[in-house]
């Protein structure tokens, strides 16, 4: 089934939100999974993946922490996710020349949008590289040599820099459409949605929608 | 505070006038008395659409004599056509509520980016009558269902049967001949995200296509009422009145799902009340009344009296502050004829005078007034209502710590105010039932689910945030806080925004015990355009759309900004 942008957002903030992400997270969670669906990027699985990874286990298990020039995950394993908001937070300084450099991450596809947002924010075209793969995000959208396979489960380092040569590949802008979902995908999503929702008791559906009177004249 | 509020992106007001601080307008009390204005968003519509010479036509009409079928109206403007696709229902009578979570209606619609061919019509008639539960593409824009008002449609039909017009007190008791009770868009359900029509001029302020959904869903309810007549008694039915038919606009049953919309686009929500308050500050700013413009208010004057006159409900809290609203109308018209627009900035002493002497409601009645004879000066207003949130959801992660916290004790004193360690600080929680998907208001101590708690929780987040960040090193800045303290970045997020604007947050607890939840949903409304508030719980309220506004194959001949307020009492229809 083909699902809207909005649709793709909302859900992803409710199944962040279901896994536990604190909602500030949840939300920017919801921004790079529309993001990845209107740049058409076959990302889907990769968020699903994710938030499998982070369910019931809490943030500071997955929080990025420096080693010397690098960031890491503090179990081993980076989650794309917070190295890219942690990647965001620091747009500024990357846009001044500093690298940001991971070790082991898992799914680096879902990186991508915190890059995008780095770039809206201070103008600077960035490259952001793991093994197999180099991307360039600016103006123009998103670059890429043809063929790339960006569906990574996980890579052993990740470069997010200030780009100095030319684009190379092809662009990718962002569609203002929907896209088509894996109906089995899109199950997993609303699984971990459905924690967020509030069973109904008898007193909640008539005392929390407010219809204590008659509706119909 | 002024200096600094018209510094801010977007104010829009002219150097000197004074915008009302925050304080005073982002208050719950005031903003649950607001009414609608020129800026509104159903007038700004009509308004444009005039200008444009945008045309209307009916091309399809198959409706059996049972009410049952399909209509398609279609709106032609200088680049685009959009179609309001209609299905009339034969609804039992048993099953016709207004609540969100009702499941069969009297009719169904879609607002179709272009004209459908039979082929998407079917696929329409296939999904449009199951609203929620059907899937939608991205040419579908809008989606909405309507239910007739009992008291009102019958009696409507039978007596245009009998070649007679419907009673005018039973037409005026109600208002309307049906009643949406959903207006769906952006992307629910698989319909067109908002970002694909955003950059149309036609679409470009907020909610401009639900209100041209609405406004042609008026037009099928009258056309429905006068086709059922005819059908029933071919030889003797009337066609309605057209002064009559001007009378009726749309009713609206509306409940919390209004609530975290506002909450929850704090950017948005600033930019409708910065308009509202340059308009009010660019008329205060007036050294003199003109003619023209103090007839103007005086007209607007006697009409809002009508208004108000007309606006009856059983709510006691609401019946109290009409009853109020129409003794400051009084008092606002006894002062105007004393003199009081010969004075030297008028507008702006009228102004002062309704802080000391009119409620709220007439304050903010006064408001819309002052700003009603002056569309020259502020109907571009209008335009500065839309904003794209994405660039101000990144946080600027450079600020820090020490003029994070200087930022709060400034722009949230209110909310350090706050005692959230008192149960009646957090008695209420805000959440979405699994049952329908809705938002809802639970009671903390007595029901289960605030461990579920939907985000309207800024008051306890700022406060707790405030906290936090004193507890960390000042000379930190928000990256290394943030780090440590993910569960900050909403908070932190949104006091950004609010700095921006200052009237980007409400400034009242969501959660406290005596928080009105209809105050929130009436504000919105108010930037709707809706008149008659009709409250029918602290939760759920009506309302009515486009009363006395033109109709589609009126709107080339007519004057399509002169409706909000009843017309005049001499051209009253007989």
């Amino acid at each position: 089934m083909t699902y809207s942008l909005n649709e793709i957002e909302t859900m992803a903030v409710k199944a962040g939100r279901g896994v536990g992400l604190p909602w500030g997270m949840a939300e920017e969670a919801g921004k790079a999974a529309r993001w990845l669906a209107a740049h058409r990027q076959p990302a889907l699985d990769a968020f699903v993946g994710l938030l499998d990874l982070v369910d019931r286990r809490t943030y500071g298990d997955l929080a990025p922490v420096r080693k010397g020039q690098r960031w890491v995950g503090r179990e081993g394993l980076l989650c794309a996710m917070t190295a890219g908001i942690t990647l965001c937070d620091r747009a500024e300084a990357l846009a001044s020349g500093q690298r940001f450099h991971t070790g082991r991450i898992a799914f680096p596809v879902l990186s991508l949008p915190f890059v995008a947002a780095a770039h809206d924010a201070t103008g600077v075209p960035f490259s952001i590289t793991w093994p197999g793969v180099s991307i360039g995000i600016d103006a123009a959208g998103l670059h890429s040599a043809p063929g790339t396979d960006v569906r990574a489960v996980a890579a052993d380092e990740m470069v997010c820099e200030r780009r100095s040569a030319p684009p190379v590949g092809d662009v990718v802008q962002a569609e203002t459409s929907g896209v088509p979902i894996d109906p089995a995908l899109w199950s997993r999503l609303d699984a971990y949605a459905q924690r967020t929702y509030v069973p109904a008791s008898d007193a909640s559906r008539q005392r929390g929608a407010g219809a204590e009177v008659d509706d119909n004249d | 505070m002024n200096e600094a509020l018209r510094l801010l992106d977007g104010s829009h007001a002219p150097p000197g006038a004074p915008l009302r601080p925050p304080e005073t307008v982002m208050r719950l009390e005031r903003l649950g008395a607001f009414h609608q204005t020129r800026l509104s968003f159903m007038r700004a519509l009509l308004r444009r659409l005039k200008a444009e010479g945008w045309e209307f036509e009916r091309p399809r009409w198959d409706i059996s004599a049972e009410g049952v079928g399909v209509a398609v109206y279609r709106a032609r403007g200088p680049e685009r056509s959009y179609s309001l696709v209609a299905f009339a229902h034969d609804l039992d009578p048993a099953l016709r509520s207004d609540r969100v979570i009702a499941d069969a209606w009297d009719a169904t619609f879609v607002l179709y980016d272009g004209a459908p061919n039979a082929s998407e019509l079917v696929r329409l008639g296939a999904n449009v009558p199951l609203q929620e539960a059907g899937r939608f593409r991205a040419s579908d824009l809008i989606l909405s269902r309507a239910n007739r008002s009992v008291r009102l449609f019958e009696h409507v039909v039978a007596a245009l049967a009998a070649g007679r017009q419907p009673d005018a007190e039973t037409l005026d008791a109600v208002g309307y001949l049906m009643r949406t009770t959903a207006v769906y868009g952006n992307g629910k359900f698989g319909l067109a995200d908002r970002d694909r029509i955003a950059d149309r001029p036609e679409f470009a302020g907020p909610f401009r296509a639900e209100m041209l959904t609405v406004w042609l869903i008026r037009a099928f309810t009258v056309d429905l009422a006068e086709h059922l007549a005819a059908a029933r008694a071919p030889a003797t039915a009337a066609p309605l009145d057209r002064a009559i038919r001007r009378t009726l606009g749309v009713g609206n049953a509306t409940g919390l799902g209004l609530g975290p919309f506002i909450a929850n686009h704090p950017a948005l929500f600033g930019r409708w009340i910065m308009a509202r308050e340059a308009a009010l500050a660019r008329v205060r700013d007036l050294a003199e009344a003109s003619p023209e413009t103090a007839a103007g208010f005086r007209v607007a004057l006697a009409r809002a009296r009508a208004l108000a006159a007309a606006w009856r409900v059983d709510d006691e809290r609401q019946s109290a502050r009409i009853a109020a609203l129409e003794e400051d109308l009084a008092a606002l018209a006894a002062h105007t004829e004393g003199g009081a627009l010969d004075e030297p900035t008028p507008w702006e002493a009228l102004y002062a005078w309704s802080e000391a002497e009119l409620s709220l409601e007439g304050q903010e009645m006064l408001v819309s007034l002052l700003i009603e004879p002056h569309g020259a000066l502020v109907d571009e207003l209008a335009e500065t209502m839309a904003i794209d949130e994405a660039p101000l959801f990144r946080i600027d992660a450079t600020q820090g710590v020490a003029e994070t916290i200087e930022a709060i004790a400034d722009r949230f004193d209110w909310a350090l105010e706050i005692d959230f360690a008192s149960p009646e600080a957090q008695a209420r929680f805000w959440y979405v039932s699994e049952e329908k998907l809705e938002p809802r208001l639970g009671e903390r101590a007595r029901e289960p689910g605030g461990d579920r708690e939907q985000p309207l929780t800024m008051a306890r987040d700022v406060a707790t945030l405030h906290a936090a960040l004193g507890a960390f090193d000042p000379d930190a800045t928000l990256a290394e806080f943030l780090l440590v303290h993910p569960e900050y970045r909403r908070a932190v997020r949104r006091v950004q925004i609010a700095l921006r604007n200052p009237y980007a947050e409400i400034r009242g607890n969501l959660l406290a015990a005596d928080m009105v939840p209809l105050d929130l949903l009436r504000c919105k409304l108010s930037f709707f355009g809706a008149t008659r508030f009709d409250p029918k719980s602290d939760r759920w309220l009506r309302i009515t759309m486009y009363q006395h506004a033109p109709y589609p194959d009126e709107l080339a001949e007519a004057e399509p900004d002169d409706w909000a307020y009843p017309p005049p009492p001499q051209s009253e229809p007989a």
